[in-house]
């Protein structure tokens, strides 16, 4: 009896089951994850798409940050989208966590501005498509200033001017514990993020923050909030207010802030950011930019490919997307004149440096921001910058990317269980990091005579011997257990038996 | 005191859960209602397998398991009431622990120079999808331009040039193959009843050339992409065996799964892997590895004293505040209670963010209006945020503001459920009113709001929200190791330790740290539910 009610039950839900999925497998449209400001135009444009092309395009609205990390959440599922955008510096994650497809614009690429291509470019494959770049300019009051400082030096002059004579409170602030707003003062005087290598690729045990022309920009900084030029706890919100009612000359923001710049009144002008004697002679802003990629889980990659190559890079759907967000574009053919301020600040970025998207950056941005925050408030700049540059460099050695990895190949490599002998690729004898940072491994070895060296990465094309690189020789009298020990920076190989 | 009525909620003479004589009707409804849940959850379970989630496939065949089990066995019925809150417990209290304890033990993380973001065959598809295909051996490439008939069908001109220099062209469609020997130097406009497409139908159509599968008279494929079209056989550039090797049919190098690492890597060269790597079983790491993290020995034991003094101090302010406000409003003699206790609430009713927001702006150096006030009467300007002490006592009194709603509500209650006869026994022993308050009111208020305080404590310990909306952790700790400040709380300082902003996260290695935050305040609170049990002695004493 019992058993007959359930056999009935569960046949009535497997009924249901398979009726309603069945139900819930139409074809599906060409989905695509796009910001808030973004999603309505691309919900209209999606229309123009579907009636042009065929394929109906579906427009979810979700933060260009959260896009990133949901990405690889409901890829897998294949509830993903099959398009999104993101900024330039989320294109390294996703394309190292296999979530994105590379990209080929073959002739195409011509219609980009080689820096827009470059900014998602990574490991030597374009991943994105990008419709707008941005970065940061001086804005600066004319009736306060007549002309645009050339050099931070005389930004320094003017505040002294204007605050001694009383016609402005501030002639210059800047966003406090900011390093993407503050960059540009560092850049002026020769400072910098990440030194390069010969190849062009970043060197990250070189950071420039404590380089000479570091140094320098800390020591402007350390002046002008020491003798009261400008204040800590600057954020944009004060920044704005005091730009309205004239308290403030100069500030560095993006395109974004152009509507609440013109919603000041104020008689403005957007200038190229200033150099500094010592120094170059512009400063550089880093430059940023928004794209869109194709996700790795879409099973409509086709589909996809159409609407990005054939549908966004066309001059229509570029300046679509330009008269509507503001920022200069991508695109070369995109009329941009309709916006001067757009134009002011494509000029202030010709010197502008693609922000490293490294995941070292990562390290960066809160070693930076606490030292400039702890320089607005008073403390000495050289100490501060040498603080954060350890910080930085702590973060960077945790990070495990460059794996190094250590074995001991040798003619006992048979005997503690490795298929032969002089195997550098034997797992069996890898050594471990221990906390003083030196690599270790202890291995049961029998009495014998055995010549041996360390290689690194499983392989002779790195290995070390003795300080003149030859084999090193173990003796053993006996069966004993010797503990091998390798320091990574001076090369060094010792054992110990016991 | 105060025994709850264990017949509470059961009328007297409700009758008795009959079983066989429910009726047809009631019958009927209860099995169709148990045949919606059972299809929802074959669905769910359908879905969840497809999607190889295991754990929560497991969990949902746990929950349509149990709730047939518990409709059908007699014994189990008086259960059924327990239903919707056993299955979301088993969902949203146990599995969550459950993932966060398995993962912690794994490497999953999406970081951009580490990432094991997905499972080992998910992975390899990842890597074969991101590889794109190559060529086979006897394949070649040709240019190719669009044709089509009035009809709608399609053909494509096909052009190379030869190793030996020669051209060679080619005009395909679907089903036909044709070698054109004296080919003319251009694409003819018009070819075998074909036209040319224009550039504009080749910008719209060219995704319909290729997905058009059957070019060609079947001797050999033909398939077009985007820049060239290919006679003979295209391969996926990575081959995955669908156990544990991974071909590079580009190179010939083989890439087998490294459990010990989590990446594919070349057997001939240890240090070349593919890149992503999967999630694998990692023990012990991600906890040695919290361990031995000089972050930890940096200012953890500053943020740690802190994090209590926080807690604790932020549960006594509001506790305090809000008792004296419970007892004002207590008092009879006080005239538009009604309209206080409202105002009085609103902290609590608005939402934290912007509370927290807000007194960020009126805290503000240059604009905050608290500022302003402090200035006309100390003559300076106080940086609240950024002064070390300032900022503790910000946060301390902005958590205040958010909290003390909450606990005047509690002491209220609390308040009206103390017996008026202990009250007049004091006053015939002729108590004093602080007599009263701190040998009376204070000790049978901690029992009942005992266990909140507790509550309370934990919360605070990790408010993460206040410390990240009101100071972001600020100000820096000058010549700390990592980067760290004073008002960072331990939940706030380990998230960026696992969530450094531009990296991606570290799964792993974050449900490490929260299983060793959840066994600190574990701890904490186990030993002040010792402490409420002298509250409660001294409750019984009364």
């Amino acid at each position: 009896m019992l058993r007959n009610k359930f056999v009935l039950v569960m046949m009535l839900a497997a009924l249901m089951a398979v009726m309603s999925l069945g139900a819930a497998a139409q074809t599906e449209p060409l989905l695509i994850w796009a910001d808030g400001e973004r999603a309505p135009l691309l919900t209209e444009l999606g229309a123009q798409f579907e009636a042009e092309f065929g394929i109906p395009v579906e427009v979810q609205e979700i933060g260009l940050g959260e896009a990133r990390d949901q990405l690889l959440v409901v890829g897998p599922t294949g509830e993903g989208p099959d398009l999104l955008i993101v900024a330039h510096d989320s294109v390294g994650v996703l394309a190292a966590n296999g979530a994105i497809l590379p990209l080929d614009l073959g002739s195409q690429a011509e219609d980009f501005y080689p820096a827009a291509l470059d900014l998602f470019t990574y490991n030597g494959e374009l991943w994105g498509i990008p419709y707008a770049t941005e970065n940061i300019a001086l804005i600066r009051n004319v009736d306060l200033v007549a002309e645009a400082p050339a050099t931070w030096q005389e930004v320094r002059t003017i505040s002294e001017e204007l605050s001694a004579s009383g016609a402005a409170e501030f002639g210059f602030l800047v966003q406090t514990g900011d390093a993407y707003h503050n960059f540009p003062i560092f850049s002026a005087f020769g400072g910098y993020i990440f030194g390069r290598n010969e190849d062009g690729t970043f060197n990250v045990s070189d950071i420039g923050y404590t380089s000479e022309g570091g140094l320098a920009a800390g020591a402007w900084l350390e002046g002008m909030y020491g003798d009261g030029l400008m204040v800590p706890d600057v954020n944009d919100d004060v920044i704005f207010e005091n730009f309205a009612s004239g308290d403030l000359a100069m500030f560095v923001t993006g395109p974004w802030n152009i509507a609440r710049i013109q919603e000041t009144g104020i008689n403005y002008s957007i200038d190229p950011l200033p150099g500094a004697e010592g120094g170059s002679e512009v400063g550089a802003p880093f430059s940023g930019g928004q794209g869109f990629v194709i996700s790795a889980f879409s099973d409509k990659v086709i589909d996809a490919e159409a609407f990005l190559y054939d549908f966004v890079s066309t001059t229509d759907f570029m300046q679509a997307i330009f008269d509507q967000g503001g920022r200069p574009s991508a695109f070369v053919s995109v009329d941009t004149s309709s916006n001067p301020n757009i134009a002011s600040f494509v000029t202030a970025g010709e010197t502008a440096i693609p922000m490293p998207a490294i995941p070292q950056m990562g390290a960066v941005w809160g070693a930076a921001g606490s030292a400039l925050t702890a320089i607005s408030t008073g403390s000495e700049s050289a100490p501060t910058l040498a603080d954060a540059v350890e910080q930085i460099n702590t973060a960077i050695g945790l990070m495990d990317g460059e794996t190094r990895l250590f074995t001991v190949p040798g003619s006992f490599n048979e005997e503690v269980g490795c298929p032969g002998d002089w195997q550098p690729e034997c797992p069996a004898t890898e050594m471990a990091m221990g906390e003083d940072g030196l690599y270790r491994v202890t291995l049961d070895i029998p009495a014998g005579s055995y010549e041996f060296k360390v290689a690194v990465n499983y392989a002779w094309a790195e290995s070390y011997g003795d300080a003149d690189g030859n084999n090193l020789i173990l003796e053993l009298a006996e069966d004993s257990s010797v503990t091998f020990v390798y320091n990574d920076e001076t090369n060094a190989v010792e054992f110990t038996t016991e | 005191m105060a025994v709850a009525n264990p017949m509470v909620g059961v009328p007297n003479g409700a009758p008795t859960p009959k079983r066989s004589n429910d009726g047809l009707l009631a019958t009927i409804v209860k099995f169709i209602g148990l045949a919606v849940v059972n299809a929802f959850g074959l669905i769910l379970l359908y879905t969840f397998l497809n999607q190889e989630n295991t754990g929560l496939a497991v969990v949902t065949g746990i929950i349509v398991l149990g709730t047939n089990i518990i409709t059908f066995l007699p014994s189990l019925s008086p259960l059924r009431w327990m239903l919707p809150g056993l299955a979301l417990v088993v969902l949203l209290v146990l599995y969550p622990i459950s993932y966060t304890l398995q993962t912690a033990f794994t490497n999953m993380g999406n970081l951009g120079d580490d990432p094991h973001p997905l499972t080992r065959g998910r992975t390899a598809t990842q890597i074969v999808r991101q590889g794109g295909q190559i060529l086979s051996d006897d394949a070649v490439e040709y240019d190719y331009v669009g044709y089509k008939t009035e009809d709608g069908r399609y053909g494509i001109w096909l052009t190379r040039e030869a190793d030996d220099g020669t051209e060679q062209t080619l005009f395909v469609t679907q089903g036909t193959l044709a070698e054109i020997a004296e080919a003319p130097e251009e694409a003819p406009e018009t070819y075998d009843g074909f036209r040319q497409m224009t550039a504009e139908e080749i910008r719209v159509e060219r995704r319909v050339l290729q997905q058009t599968p059957d070019w060609g008279d079947g001797s050999i494929s033909v398939t077009v992409e985007r820049q060239s079209a290919t006679v003979g056989d295209r391969l996926s550039r990575y081959e995955y065996n669908g156990v544990d090797t991974i071909i590079d049919r580009e190179t010939g190098a083989t890439y087998v799964a490294d459990d010990s690492s989590g990446f594919f890597v070349n057997q001939n060269n240890r240090s070349d892997r593919l890149t992503p790597g999967y999630i694998t079983n990692v023990g012990f790491d991600n906890f040695t590895r919290l361990f031995s993290d000089p972050r930890l020995r940096g200012p953890l034991i500053d943020i740690f004293v802190w994090t209590v003094s926080f807690s604790i101090l932020s549960v006594i302010l509001t506790f305090t505040i809000g008792l004296i406000m419970a007892m004002v409003l207590n008092d009879p003699r006080l005239p538009g209670k009604f309209i206080i206790r409202s105002l009085l609430i609103i902290p609590y009713a608005l939402p934290g963010v912007i509370g927290i927001v807000v007194w960020r702006a009126m805290l503000n150096t240059n604009l905050g209006v608290v500022t302003d006030l402090a200035e006309t009467i100390t003559g300076s300007r106080p940086q609240f945020l950024l002064d070390p002490w300032l900022a503790k006592i910000s946060i301390l009194l902005v958590n205040t503001w958010l909290g003390y709603p909450y606990m005047m509500l509690v002491c209220s209650g609390a308040l009206q459920a103390i017996s008026s006869d202990v009250y007049e026994a004091a006053a015939v022993d002729g108590a004093r009113p602080s007599q009263r308050f701190w040998q009376i009111t204070l000790p049978l208020l901690l029992v009942s709001v005992g266990p909140l305080l507790i509550a309370s404590f934990t919360f605070n310990f990790n408010n993460y929200l206040l410390i990240e909306a009101l100071t972001l952790g600020d100000p820096p700790i000058p010549g700390s190791p990592v980067p760290a400040g004073y008002t960072d709380i331990l939940i706030s300082y380990t998230y960026s330790m696992a969530f450094s902003n531009d990296r991606g996260a570290d799964y792993g290695y974050a449900s490490a740290i929260a299983i060793v935050i959840f066994a600190i305040v574990a701890v904490v609170t186990l030993v002040q539910f010792r402490f409420t049990r002298q509250w409660e002695q001294v409750g019984e004493n009364v």
